[in-house]
């Protein structure tokens, strides 16, 4: 579990004000004030409690953003290592980079056209997964 | 018959036609925006690939329709790094950011910003940082205004942003969000058809993309094909590689590179030597065919990397990589397209939404490139007078038949427009939206109505039009991408770690967070003014790692944005909120569980 948790106030067995004999409107007006509060308070509590859920929700919670946050990661990593080692790529290997296709050679014809479609598949490869991981989680909650 | 500025009058429709279409669009359906949510967010029932159009639409801006190609032309391969990271900050913000910011039910940066760490205050610092990249990002959109307006009729620079953003403004501030959503989506396939056409039609009469990359990236220097006649503007410099065999048309008079002032007088010919040589008296040269081009960059240096554009400060491979880093990054922290992004159903939608957005980018940003290289193969003269900005509106004079030339020529007219009103349309929203709805409505009347809201974001419009449009006039003499490639940089420095961290990171404090943001955006943006005001303009001047890392800060800011927003939480460890797992549920729990809230009410 994430830290901050265990600081939440334990006291919350605070009763609800009790409403004693009260003559004038100042009075129940005090007291509805007070009554507004602690309802106030105690739905904060509630809020908390689902927030905290089972310990079963909360790990399979954790579990879901644990798996989506390493697919983004992964991803993330593969495009900007290819994308960081494109220049260098190029002097490196200018035999390869030389290479023509349609007349023009691969090492312009990676950022300038194919980089794209490889970009799209990225993307339609993270969103599956991360579909995926999310519909595994429902199943797993019922 | 040919307007002013020498250009046909079918140009001039175009453009125009555009506007009043867009505008009419806009009036049409504000007649059917009703409620406040309509007109901050389209009522969030805008499917997928009508959204997807909408902000591919906003995203393609003046900077991505004439920018890219014009700046391929002038330095070639290394500006290829900025479609390629405009496209894949989709990728990124798929990644990290789409479906959860979406599902927390935030509306923008702002919204976050309070709404994850309970914080009224931070809202207010996250709208600065909003308004300061959506100016920022709206003056090469005034640049590219004032360019074309003056291409098309002759008028001044100054004239050209006043009448574009006045219409732009005024379409805004009667329509809203759901009065340019459909202007949005219909003027990206105005672009992507105009490219197309335009790249197309070019190689149907002087052949295939090839031949002509072939041609101009050789170990030679870029020769004129055929005689041509340039104007030169007094205080111009032409560097040659050669010596160039020129005929005066007007009197000329040149400061020759050993210093000796050399007057020309109309009808005579003379060699330059080659170097650099100052135009003392302006006017027009005529190259004979096969002279070297001035200020051309030789082939091999403009078709590979770590050429011109990047290795003028001396450190290409800081500048090639920060700049690459600024460009993925900084799409993620866009406030008009985040704002986009909660017109999505849902989490999933958000998703969908954003591969259609980078199928369609994609499929435009094919053209730039394209486009560049025919450029700098068929109207090499934009290199001797300078004028490489201009390249979309001349390249279709460089083909005939004069027909089609016309007809390019429109259709460019046509898309340009499209080009600097989606965007800064959709920029001129999330910044309206900032102050009516993050200021206005949020800060200062809490109790507005609904009307008073709208009248809010009305003024706004108005007044960030008005900055946008005095700002606009200043900036004449940078070069588009890169006042959008400091837009991005801001953004990536402020708003993308607040984002990735507030979405991923539990531990992430409102004082980490708050000192993150702050310290990342600041430095981006006071590094990018220093290099504005500050900077020698020709940036081959000096080499320097200093001017290099101004220039491109995104490459340690954001890595002190990141490291701050840790280190400070790390310290504040007690201030992580209470409710922070329920706030982790509501961003990554799928919506079928129910647990969502909308920050925007009727």
């Amino acid at each position: 579990m994430a830290e901050g948790v265990e600081e939440r106030p334990a006291d919350r067995e605070a009763a609800e004000p009790a409403l004693e004999l009260a003559d004038t409107a100042e009075e129940i007006e005090v007291y509805l004030a007070e009554l507004g509060r602690f309802w106030a308070e105690e739905e904060q509590a509630l809020i908390q409690e689902v927030a905290e859920q089972t310990t079963y929700g909360a790990i399979l919670l954790e579990d879901l953003i644990r798996r989506q946050l390493r697919l983004g990661l992964g991803v993330a990593a593969l495009f900007l290592g290819v994308l960081f080692s494109l220049p260098i790529a190029y002097l490196a290997m200018p035999e390869l980079m030389g290479l023509r296709l349609f007349g023009l050679p691969l090492g312009w014809l990676i950022p300038a056209a194919l980089i794209y479609p490889f970009v799209w598949v990225l993307a339609r490869f993270y969103a599956g997964r991360a579909r995926r991981y999310e519909e595994e989680f429902r199943e797993l909650l019922r | 018959m040919l307007t002013p500025g020498g250009i046909h009058w079918l140009s001039l429709l175009t453009f125009f036609g555009v506007a009043v279409a867009a505008v009419g669009v806009g009036l049409y359906t504000t007649r059917v925006v009703r409620t406040t949510s309509d007109y901050f967010v389209a009522s969030r029932m805008v499917s997928p690939l009508l959204n997807a159009s909408a902000i591919a639409g906003e995203y393609l801006s003046a900077a991505s329709f004439m920018g890219v190609a014009a700046m391929v032309m002038a330095f070639g391969y290394d500006v290829l790094w900025y479609p390629v990271g405009y496209a894949a900050g989709y990728l990124f913000l798929l990644l990290f950011v789409a479906a959860p910011l979406r599902r927390f039910g935030a509306y923008t940066v702002p919204d976050f910003a309070e709404g994850r760490f309970d914080s009224p205050a931070f809202r207010r610092v996250a709208v600065v940082f909003v308004l300061v990249v959506g100016i920022f990002y709206m003056l090469p959109q005034m640049k590219g205004a004032g360019l074309t307006f003056n291409a098309l009729t002759g008028a001044p620079y100054w004239v050209g942003v006043v009448v574009v953003g006045s219409v732009i403004t005024l379409n805004v501030a009667l329509g809203g969000m759901k009065g340019i959503t459909y202007v949005q989506t219909f003027q990206f396939w105005v672009k992507l058809f105009a490219l197309t056409l335009l790249g197309l039609g070019v190689m149907a009469v002087a052949g295939w993309y090839g031949s002509h990359f072939e041609r101009v990236s050789g170990p030679e220097p870029l020769r004129f094909p055929e005689a041509k006649v340039v104007s030169h503007q007094a205080g111009a410099v032409l560097r040659l590689p050669e010596p160039a065999r020129v005929r005066a048309l007007d009197p000329v008079a040149l400061e020759l590179p050993g210093g000796e002032v050399r007057q020309i007088p109309a009808g005579e010919a003379i060699t330059l030597p080659p170097g650099p040589s100052r135009v003392v008296a302006g006017g027009r040269l005529e190259y004979q065919a096969g002279s070297p081009v001035p200020n051309a960059p030789v082939g091999e240096s403009w078709a590979k990397p770590f050429g011109p554009f990047t290795s003028g400060l001396g450190y290409p491979l800081i500048f090639t990589y920060s700049l690459m880093v600024a460009t993925v990054l900084g799409t993620a922290g866009l406030p008009h397209i985040l704002v986009r992004f909660y017109t999505n159903k849902d989490g999933e939608a958000a998703r969908q939404t954003t591969i259609i957005v980078i199928g369609l980018i994609g499929l435009f940003y094919l053209f730039p490139p394209l486009i560049g290289t025919l450029g700098r193969s068929l109207v090499p003269e934009l290199y001797a007078s300078g004028q490489t900005e201009t390249l979309l509106l001349t390249l279709p004079s460089a083909v005939g038949p004069e027909w089609l030339s016309r007809l390019l020529e429109a259709v460019v007219a046509a898309g340009a427009f499209s080009a600097f009103m989606s965007t800064t349309s959709g920029l001129m929203v999330a910044v309206a939206g900032a102050l009516a709805h993050d200021v206005y409505a949020r800060t200062l009347r809490p109790r507005a109505s609904s009307r008073a809201r709208r009248l809010a974001f009305q003024v706004s419009a108005l007044l960030a039009g008005l900055v946008a449009i005095a700002a606009g006039i200043q900036v004449e003499r940078f070069a588009i991408n890169m006042l959008v490639g400091w837009a991005f940089a801001i953004s990536a420095a402020s708003f993308f770690p607040l984002l990735t961290l507030g979405i991923w990171w539990k531990g992430l404090t409102l004082p980490g967070a708050m000192a993150g943001t702050v310290i990342g955006g600041i430095s981006a943006s006071v590094a990018i003014l220093a290099t504005m005001w500050l900077a020698p303009l020709d940036l081959g001047a000096s080499e320097s790692l200093l001017w290099t890392l101004l220039a491109q800060p995104a490459i340690w800011a954001i890595p002190i944005a990141f490291g701050t927003m840790v280190g400070v939480s790390r310290l504040t460890r007690d201030r992580v909120p209470l409710d922070i797992n329920l706030k982790m549920l509501r961003m990554h729990v799928p919506e079928q569980l129910g647990l969502r809230t909308e920050y925007i009410r009727e």
